[in-house]
C-alpha cells in the first residue's frame, strides 16, 4: 500500500529528497560555493515539483496539433521558465558576493 | 474610468523602466542618474496621492493589464489598504532619494553612486508592484526583484562585513522566495489558477483544504522570513546594520513592512479561510515572543544602527500580532504600527546616517553628548525615538494602545503581558540612547556641524509626521480605516 503510493508519486518524493539535500548544503556546509550549489539544488527540486504538477500521463507538448487531445498543463512550465531566469540572476549575484568575499579575505591575509 | 485607473501600474512600471533606462544612459552621462530617479520618485508619490484619493472616493477596483481578463491576463488589485501602502512606500522612498545625495557622495565610491540609485529605484518599484499585484505568480516575480536589489544594496559598500551580511541575507531570502514558489505550486495544483480572487472563491466553496493549508503554510513562512518575525530574524541585524544608512531606512522602514503586507495578502486576500486553521496560533505566539526578544537584543547592543535594526524585529512583531488577531482593533493597530514604523524608523536611520556623515561614529559610546553639538538633527531624532518607544502623543503610542486593547478584548492575557513588556523594554532602550546622546558629557571638544539641509529635511518631515499622526490619530484613521474595514469584509 505504502510502497505503491510512493511509486505512483515518485516525482514528488524525488523533489522532496532533492530539496532536503539542497537544504542540508545551505544550512550546514560552511563553504560558500557549496551553499550556492545547495541553493541551486533546492531550486531544481521545486522546478521538478512544479513540472510534476502540470504533468499528465502520456501527455503531449502543449501545442495545438490535429488529433492530439491529451496535453500537459503549460502554465507550470511557464512558471518554471520565469523562475529559472530569476534563479540564474540569484546565482550570479551569490557567486559575485562569494568571489568578492574571497578577495577581501586574501587581502587581509597578505 | 479616469486616469486614476491607469496610475497604479505606472507607479510600478515607471521606476522599473527608468532603472533600466538609466543603466544604459549612465554610460553617456552619469550626472543624469540622480535627477531622473528623484523625478521618477516624485511622480510616483504624486500618482500615489491621486490613487489614494480615487480609491477613497470611488472604492476598490481591479485593473487588467492590456485589457486581458484573468486567468489569461495579469490582474492588479487596488483597494484602500494597497493605496495606503503605496502612498507610504512612495512618500518614504522620495525622501530616501533626497537624503541619499550627500550621504552617497561621501560614503560610497564614485563609480558605485549611479548603481546605488538604480538599485534603489528597482527596490522601491518592485515593492509597489508586490503590493498591487493580483496574482501570486506576479507577487513572486516582484518579490524576487525586491530581494535581489536589496541583497545588492546591503553589500554595495563592498567591505568584508557588508559582503558577509549581504550573503547571509541572500541565503535567507532565497529560501524565502523558494518557499513562495513551493506554496504557489501547492495552491495551483488544487485550485488550477494563480489569480488571487479566483483562488479565494475556490477556497470558499471547497471542502477538502489540506493541500491549500500546506500551500498557505509555505507562503506565510516565506513572508515571515521576509518580515523578519522572531525565529527568522537572524539575518536582519547584520543586513540592516551594515547597509548604507538610507538603504537601512528603506529596508527597515518599508521592506519588512511589505513582508507583513505579504502575510496580510495570504491570509485575507488569497486564502480567507486560513484564519480558522490551528497553525495560525503558532505564528501568533512567535510574533509575541519576537516583541520581547527583539527589544532585549536591542537593550544590549552597542552599535547604533544595529540597535535600531534589533528594535525593528520587536516593532514588526507588533505589526504582525494585529494581523493574526483578525479583529478591527488588531488590524487598525497593525496598520498604525506599519505607518509609525515606516515613518519613525526611517527617520531614525536618517539620523544615524547624519551622525555617520558628520563624524563617522557608529558606536553609541562614541556619540556621547552629540545632541549638544547638533541639536536640531538630534531633536528630530529624539521625536522619532519617542514614537518608536510609544510615548503618549506619538503615533507609536496609538498603535500599541490599539493592539493592547485588541488583545484584552479577545482575552489573550499572555499577549497583553508581552505587549506591555515589549513597550516597556522599548522605552528602556530609547531612554538609553537619549541619555547617551543628550545627557552625557562629550569626550572631545571638536566642533560638529548640523547635518546638511538635504539630510535635515527628510529627517524632519518624517519625524514630524509621526508626531502629527500621534497628536491627531483621526488623520491616520482617514488613511487606514476604510482599508481595515475592507479587509474584515474579505474574511466573511
Amino acid at each position: 500500500m505504502m510502497i505503491t503510493r510512493v511509486f505512483s508519486n515518485l516525482i514528488y518524493v524525488a523533489s522532496m529528497i532533492l530539496f532536503l539535500i539542497g537544504f542540508y548544503a545551505v544550512a550546514l556546509r560552511p563553504n560558500l560555493i557549496k551553499k550556492i550549489i545547495g541553493i541551486n539544488i533546492m531550486e531544481t527540486s521545486i522546478f521538478l515539483f512544479l513540472i510534476g504538477i502540470g504533468n499528465r500521463k502520456g501527455g503531449a507538448a502543449p501545442l495545438i496539433v490535429d488529433g492530439v487531445k491529451n496535453y500537459v498543463n503549460p502554465l507550470p512550465q511557464a512558471v518554471v521558465l520565469m523562475a529559472l531566469v530569476v534563479g540564474v540572476g540569484t546565482t550570479a549575484l551569490a557567486l559575485i558576493l562569494a568571489v568578492k568575499l574571497f578577495e577581501r579575505e586574501e587581502e587581509e591575509q597578505l | 474610468m479616469s486616469i486614476v485607473y491607469h496610475l497604479p501600474i505606472l507607479i510600478t512600471v515607471a521606476p522599473l523602466a527608468v532603472a533600466v533606462l538609466l543603466s544604459i544612459l549612465l554610460n553617456l552621462n552619469r550626472r543624469v542618474v540622480y535627477p531622473l530617479s528623484l523625478l521618477t520618485m516624485f511622480f510616483c508619490f504624486v500618482s500615489a496621492i491621486f490613487v489614494a484619493l480615487g480609491v477613497l472616493k470611488g472604492g476598490a477596483f481591479v485593473y487588467y493589464m492590456s485589457n486581458w481578463p484573468p486567468p489569461w491576463g495579469i490582474e492588479l488589485l487596488i483597494d484602500n489598504i494597497t493605496a495606503f501602502i503605496l502612498l507610504l512606500i512612495t512618500f518614504v522612498g522620495f525622501f530616501v532619494f533626497i537624503f541619499s545625495k550627500p550621504y552617497v557622495k561621501k560614503e560610497l565610491e564614485k563609480e558605485k553612486a549611479p548603481f546605488y540609485y538604480i538599485l534603489t529605484l528597482l527596490l522601491l518599484g518592485s515593492m509597489t508592484g508586490f503590493v498591487i499585484s493580483g496574482d501570486i505568480f506576479n507577487m513572486f516575480i516582484f518579490f524576487e526583484i525586491l530581494s535581489l536589489s536589496s541583497y545588492s544594496l546591503v553589500a554595495i559598500a563592498g567591505d568584508k562585513e557588508a559582503l558577509r551580511a549581504g550573503f547571509k541575507y541572500l541565503v535567507m531570502g532565497v529560501i524565502s522566495s523558494l518557499f513562495v514558489l513551493l506554496g504557489l505550486g501547492f495552491i495551483y495544483s488544487v485550485t488550477g489558477t494563480l489569480n488571487v480572487s479566483q483562488i479565494a472563491s475556490w477556497v470558499r466553496s471547497s471542502s477538502d483544504l489540506t493541500v491549500v493549508y500546506t500551500g498557505a503554510l509555505f507562503l506565510i513562512v516565506a513572508f515571515v522570513i521576509e518580515a523578519a518575525l522572531f525565529p527568522m530574524h537572524i539575518w536582519l541585524p547584520q543586513a540592516h546594520g551594515k547597509a548604507p544608512a538610507p538603504v537601512s531606512a528603506v529596508l527597515s522602514g518599508l521592506v519588512i513592512g511589505v513582508g507583513v503586507v505579504g502575510i496580510i495578502k495570504v491570509i485575507y486576500y488569497i486564502l480567507p479561510i486560513v484564519y480558522s486553521a490551528e497553525f495560525i496560533i503558532l505564528f501568533r505566539v512567535l510574533a509575541t515572543i519576537g516583541i520581547v526578544f527583539g527589544a532585549i537584543f536591542a537593550l544590549f547592543e552597542s552599535d547604533l544602527k544595529v540597535l535600531l535594526a534589533q528594535s525593528s524585529i520587536s516593532q514588526i512583531g507588533f505589526a504582525a500580532i494585529g494581523v493574526f488577531l483578525f479583529s478591527y482593533l488588531g488590524l487598525a493597530g497593525s496598520m498604525l504600527q506599519i505607518l509609525n514604523h515606516a515613518l519613525a524608523k526611517s527617520a531614525l536611520f536618517f539620523g544615524a546616517g547624519a551622525i555617520i556623515y558628520r563624524t563617522g561614529f557608529r558606536k553609541l559610546d562614541e556619540m556621547r553628548g552629540i545632541g549638544k553639538k547638533m541639536p536640531i538633527t538630534m531633536g528630530f531624532f529624539a521625536i522619532s525615538l519617542a514614537s518608536i518607544a510609544g510615548i503618549p502623543m506619538t503615533c507609536g503610542f496609538a498603535s500599541k494602545y490599539y493592539l493592547c486593547f485588541a488583545a484584552i478584548r479577545q482575552g489573550l492575557w499572555g499577549m497583553v503581558g508581552a505587549i506591555l513588556l515589549g513597550s516597556f523594554l522599548s522605552i528602556l532602550y530609547c531612554i538609553r540612547i537619549i541619555n547617551c546622546i543628550f545627557f552625557e558629557e562629550p569626550e572631545s571638544e571638536a566642533e560638529v556641524l548640523e547635518a546638511p539641509l538635504e539630510m535635515l529635511i527628510p529627517l524632519g518631515v518624517l519625524s514630524l509626521f509621526s508626531l502629527l499622526f500621534g497628536l491627531f490619530p483621526k488623520m491616520a484613521f482617514v488613511l487606514i480605516e476604510p482599508g481595515v474595514k475592507e479587509l474584515l469584509v474579505l474574511l466573511r
